[in-house]
């Protein structure tokens, strides 16, 4: 039988965002690499699949109120990797915002540093903010994000793939160092791109490293059926959560993959306590961090409603029949959709719900070990996710709970093996090989291709 | 007099670009991880300045005789940094083909992640395999690139200096995490980049990382004078090599800088055994993998010498040689340093071959420990350099046998102090904070 998988955020100080009010929080811990150092040891003893950064290259506009905005992702987690020997990093990279050509190369050369470790989380970038460091006066639609993602992680793939495994030949006598025929450019020409190729060097342990997408809108359950490894995704009932998974399978069986090779990994964000009690005066504790009213306000408008009582219930039939669509996450909005089905709630007590709202919009899970192991097991038996992204509602004492805590028992129950070392994440994750993707013919079967010449 | 800083390249397999054919070698050693942790220990051990590598971001021609471009460099030397404590990392990226944001952000990174050991050398990549990789179907001129670079820069430092010290207030009574007003947009529209800014956290313990330059041209030359901290440059004689320190040095007193604050790192290959004869006996080893005919032809196209087919023996005056590199692909600095040895009296192609290591263009220094301690005495001495950057002939064998042999004469000597734990890599370099 499969096991779950288990990914581990470490944003900082955790998804309630204004964790750093606490009194045992260190407000600076989201720059100190001693401190994330901890947390990567922790994730590798346990034998998690892999640690997990989000990332939009801007400042966040609540900057005044919580850290908004980290170390670049890339940089932090090979750190963490390089002092790590089993845990694989999820890094999240905007198509948007960066060459196909130098990111293809970065995630490979990742990839071989940490011996097949790397996986990228694609992301097309909506914040203002960041097109603005960008030379963009405004941010480009959700349509042409999404159609340059495609084309981006078309090019990027076949970047990946340009280097036959016994392209290298090193003849000493002859002097004779690579077969170059067995080298391909990409020779790409698109509505964005213009990528002759090939990399430098050849690929890392894992051929191509893993890719995570997490959009829930058409274009990006497009792109994950098209392109990812692991589909990342937001659902606040396990019904939504079924179904979301059901269609990312049968869309990736409809462009020819095989639905077992496209992961879903289910956002929950976790607040363990040693007792159930414990768990829930700690909720209490952390929830008056938070400004909870310019919070539910910004819950409201993230669902396209006008404002109202904050404390008035909001039921599905009050919500707009179509997603807002431009600047509002819609996988928050079918969640939250979800929910309401269920029964109204007001936007306050969403803010409660979401661990601190849109920006997260994640389920929030409360309770003693074992009541959290037993929700995410349930979950998994209902067939809602292939594993969870764990996200910690203070990531300074939840990330460690989860492990020592929550982990053992999923352990014994046969639902987690942990992570050996030498083993690739691919392998882990259940998606080893390259094989899969549509279209897409492995490079020995491709003459036709360029070649690059000596 | 202040002591001279060590920077060593781990260019696998070697600036020697045919070592990896020597019995010895592994030859697919520039893309393993532990190869290259074990030399960066061996350097943080010794208490060498910084580790280095250069890059392109293109496969190269020659791949189907030497390895060629590398791993990424930001990521590899951002591993090798995770695993050692005090040696700065300094990682070449082309202000071509990066964005100042994405650029600036990472460098500064890598700089809190490594607790201020950060470095980058920026260039402006003259690969036209590059330019392909990043739908430009012409390599753009070196005018250009160079005005881009200066854009470039004056957007990297400005988006490093964005956020004063205390603008994190972090008061956990009120909630209130920083003061907004001290946190600076940069807001710059400029010909190549608009970039509003700011990064989005504050600066590492070096404030900024420290800049690299590298380019020998004039427009190499203007942007060192304006930016960097360092210049890494090319000299195949002393005299030519003390002309340029004190050419940066004016340059960057007419900019409004102290002078020492832009220290000069001289490039010199390094092929270093117990004995000057065992030295020896591996320089001809090496000299054996080059394939000479290929590199006396290109060496010929290099120089601009007339058109036709040159013997590896042929005999090269200063009068053969252009005062200018023939074309703009070509490098500025390699063309006057090789002017500058023709001076000296002829060589033949096969000499100037062996000499530019095969066809790095710098300096090849042959000797037991003490003659390499010697040399590199002499030209400090002379004011030719701040420091070097020392490139391994065989960087398997001379990496350690540089750190190892050569190191501890020059700490002897009063030249070389091992750098410290806890010390910045600017600090250790004697470049003053902005």
């Amino acid at each position: 039988m499969p096991t779950l998988h288990l990914v581990a955020s470490l944003m900082t100080p955790g998804h309630f965002r204004t964790a750093w009010r606490l009194p045992h929080a260190d407000p600076g811990a989201n720059l100190d690499v001693a401190y994330y150092t901890r947390l990567a040891r922790t994730a590798d003893e346990v034998g998690l699949d892999a640690i997990f950064l989000g990332d939009g290259p801007a400042l966040g506009g609540d900057i005044a109120s919580t850290p908004s905005g980290g170390i670049d992702p890339l940089v932090l987690l090979g750190h963490l990797l390089a002092v790590t020997r089993r845990v694989g990093g999820v890094i999240t990279s905007s198509s948007t915002y960066n060459a196909p050509y130098n990111l293809a190369r970065r995630f490979q050369a990742l990839d071989i540093v940490t011996k097949g470790r790397a996986a990228v989380n694609v992301v097309t970038t909506f914040a203002p903010a960041a097109a603005a460091n960008f030379g963009l006066t405004t941010p480009l639609d959700k349509e042409t994000r999404y159609r340059r993602a495609h084309e981006f992680l078309d090019v990027v793939t076949r970047l990946w793939d340009g280097w036959e495994p016994d392209a290298i030949v090193a003849d000493k006598a002859t002097g004779r160092y690579a077969d170059v025929s067995r080298i391909h450019r990409a020779d790409h020409v698109g509505e964005f791109f213009s990528v002759a190729g090939p990399l430098p060097v050849p690929p890392g342990p894992q051929g191509r490293p893993v890719v995570v997408q997490a959009g829930g809108s058409e274009g990006g359950v497009a792109l994950g059926a098209r392109f990812a490894d692991v589909v990342f995704t937001v659902a606040q009932t396990r019904s939504r959560a079924v179904a979301f998974r059901d269609e990312v399978r049968a869309r990736a069986a409809a462009v020819g993959r095989d639905p077992d090779r496209v992961k879903v990994s289910v956002g929950v964000v976790v607040l363990v306590g040693e007792t159930e009690q414990d768990a829930r005066d700690r909720l209490d504790e952390l929830a008056a961090t938070l400004p909870v009213d310019d919070l539910a306000r910004g819950v409201l408008s993230a669902l396209g409603l006008p404002q109202r009582d904050l404390d008035e219930p909001v039921g599905v039939d009050d919500l707009p029949e179509v997603p807002v669509g431009e600047a509002g996450s819609v996988g928050f909005q079918l969640s939250t959709r979800a929910l309401l089905a269920e029964r109204p709630l007001s936007a306050r007590e969403l803010v409660r719900r979401t661990a601190g709202g849109p920006a997260g919009g994640h389920r929030l899970v409360v309770g003693s070990p074992e009541q959290i192991a037993d929700d995410l097991q349930a979950w998994w038996e209902a067939g809602a996710a292939d594993g969870f992204t764990v996200m910690y509602a203070d990531t300074a004492v939840d990330f460690e709970r989860f492990a020592r805590l929550v982990v053992p028992v999923l352990v014994e129950r046969g639902l987690f093996a942990p992570a050996e070392v030498g083993v690739t994440l691919r392998e882990r994750l259940g998606v080893a090989g390259t094989q899969g993707v549509a279209g897409e013919q492995g490079v020995a079967d491709a003459p036709a291709r360029q070649r690059v010449s000596a | 007099m202040g002591r001279m800083h060590l920077l060593s390249s781990l260019m696998t397999p070697g600036h020697f670009r045919t070592a990896w054919r020597l019995p010895h070698a592994d030859p697919t050693a520039y893309l393993d991880v532990d190869h290259f942790q074990r030399l960066a220990r061996i350097a943080d051990e010794v208490g060498l300045d910084a580790v280095f590598l250069g890059d392109g971001p293109a496969l190269r021609g020659e791949i189907g005789t030497a390895p060629g471009t590398g791993i990424d460099p930001l990521v590899l030397l951002g591993n090798l940094a995770a695993v050692t404590e005090r040696v700065g990392v300094l990682a070449t990226a082309s202000t071509t083909y990066n964005s100042p944001y994405n650029l600036a952000r990472r460098v500064q990174s890598l700089d809190i992640v490594t607790g201020g050991r950060a470095a980058v050398n920026v260039v402006t990549t003259h690969a036209p395999a590059a330019a392909a990789n990043f739908g430009l179907a012409q390599h753009p001129p070196k005018e250009e690139r160079y005005r881009r670079a200066h854009e470039f820069l004056d957007v990297v430092t400005r988006l490093w200096d964005g956020w004063e010290p205390d603008a994190v207030v972090a008061d956990k009574a009120t909630g209130v995490y920083a003061d907004a007003s001290r946190i600076h947009p940069v807001d710059h529209h400029g010909e190549f980049f608009s970039v509003a800014g700011p990064l989005p956290v504050p600066a590492g313990p070096q404030g900024r990382p420290v800049v690299v330059q590298a380019g020998g041209s004039e427009g190499g030359l203007r942007l060192a004078g304006d930016f960097a901290d360092a210049v890494f440059t090319v000299a195949q004689t002393r005299a030519k090599a003390i002309a340029f320190r004190d050419d940066i040095r004016a340059r960057a007193a007419a900019a409004g800088r102290d002078p020492e604050d832009v220290k000069i790192s001289l490039g010199v290959v390094v092929l270093v055994a117990p004995t000057e004869q065992e030295a020896l006996r591996r320089a001809d080893e090496l000299y054996a993998t080059l394939p000479i005919g290929s590199l006396t032809a290109s060496l010929a196209v290099a120089l601009g010498l007339p058109e036709g087919s040159y013997d590896p023996d042929h005999l090269v005056r200063i009068e053969d040689v252009p005062d200018a590199p023939p074309d703009e692909l070509r490098s500025a600095g390699f063309q006057v340093s090789t002017r500058a040895l023709l001076a000296e009296g002829p060589r033949t192609l096969r000499e100037l071959v062996h000499r530019g290591a095969g066809g790095s263009g710098h300096r090849l220094l042959v000797g037991s420990a003490e003659q390499v301690a010697d040399d590199l005495e002499q030209w400090f001495r002379a004011g030719a350099a701040d420091g070097f950057t020392v490139m391994p002939a065989d960087t398997s064998v001379d990496f350690e046998a540089f750190a190892r042999l050569v190191v501890p004469i020059l700490v002897e000597r009063g030249l070389f102090e091992p750098a410290a734990v806890g010390s910045t890599l600017r600090e250790r370099l004697g470049v003053g904070g902005r």
